[in-house]
């Protein structure tokens, strides 16, 4: 498979199981076939679950994990509409 | 000024439960009510509901939500609505709702909303019927959006919806896939029906702040837009 559409497909797997469901992660090949993964979660356990995802579909690859845990910290302002 | 506090695409599962709940026991002093633009599940499970229940449920302020396309993965959204209001949130779908508060009567009204795109670059009803069904799918959610918003009786009324009813919002996003996140029917809509503010979730990689071509403010409260609990706006 071309990176082009091993990107696609790793996104599709992402998800389309419903043990990730997530859409928002985004799949990057890079030239030394590294797979760079990115994008924001509610969990930890959800930032693992992506890379051990994507080792099952690719096992023996270099994967670089960026995704991150958004903040659910409380907002320290509000914003005025008038 | 009524005190508006939201947040989308939460899509909560066992794994989150508590990560909002220290943000929200300060909600009453910062809000008059919460609005949950969509995507609150993971992939739409009765199980994921109950979390959502346990999580948004139980607040010192009024919670409204819509619901987004993760909820409906499992294919059972009306038994998340069920699970929802009976603790006590109120799911909105073509519907709207009026709350006293201090400030004034805010007037909700929340459809899901689906995609078609932007003027200019929309799918249009024509050609095969899985095509057609998709922009007609649109056309009725933001004539029931419309519908609800025209309806209400407050001093300040919103519009919530899941998907995007401006382009201004999804930028960050990928434009090739602007047609699955949002629809300028639900903006047109919105202008249409008066209102003073519209919110929204879905487009994780957006931006904030937006504007329909009448000059009501949109903001995208998708969650990793925010980077917060919630966001607050101070309305009217």
């Amino acid at each position: 498979m071309t990176h082009e559409y091993t990107d696609a497909h790793l996104q599709r797997v992402l998800a389309e199981d419903v043990r990730i469901a997530e859409l928002g992660i985004d799949v990057t090949i890079g030239r030394d076939e590294t797979i760079v993964l990115s994008g924001q979660v509610e969990s930890a356990e959800r930032c693992q679950a992506i890379e051990d995802r994507v080792r099952e579909e690719c096992p023996g690859c270099r994967i670089v994990n960026e995704v991150i845990v958004v903040s659910t910290d409380p907002p320290n302002r509000a914003e005025l509409l008038q | 000024m009524i005190r508006v506090a939201a947040v989308g695409d939460v899509h909560v599962d066992a794994d989150v439960l508590g990560r909002y709940r220290p943000a929200l026991e300060s909600l009453g002093e910062q809000a008059d009510v919460l609005l949950l633009a969509g995507d609150l599940t993971r992939h739409g499970s009765a199980a994921e509901a109950e979390c959502v229940a346990r999580e948004f449920g139980d607040l010192a302020v009024p919670v409204v939500a819509v619901l987004g396309n993760h909820d409906h993965h499992c294919d059972e959204p009306d038994r998340v609505v069920e699970i929802l209001t009976d603790a006590g949130i109120t799911v909105l779908e073509g519907t709207g709702t009026v709350l006293t508060c201090t400030g004034g009567r805010l007037g909700v009204a929340g459809v899901k909303g689906f995609g078609g795109g932007f003027t200019g670059r929309c799918a249009t009803a024509f050609g095969e019927p899985e095509m057609k069904a998709f922009v007609r799918t649109t056309e009725a959610s933001a004539d029931n959006l419309r519908e609800a918003l025209t309806k209400l009786d407050c001093d300040v009324r919103v519009a919530l919806t899941h998907y995007a009813p401006v382009p201004d919002t999804l930028v960050g996003e990928p434009p090739e896939i602007y047609p699955f996140l949002g629809s300028y029917l639900l903006g047109q809509a919105v202008d249409d029906g008066g209102a003073d503010l519209a919110v929204h979730g879905h487009a994780h990689m957006g931006s904030e702040r937006g504007r329909t071509p009448g000059g009501v403010r949109v903001r995208n409260v998708a969650h990793p837009v925010i980077r917060q609990a919630y966001a607050v706006f101070h309305v009217g």
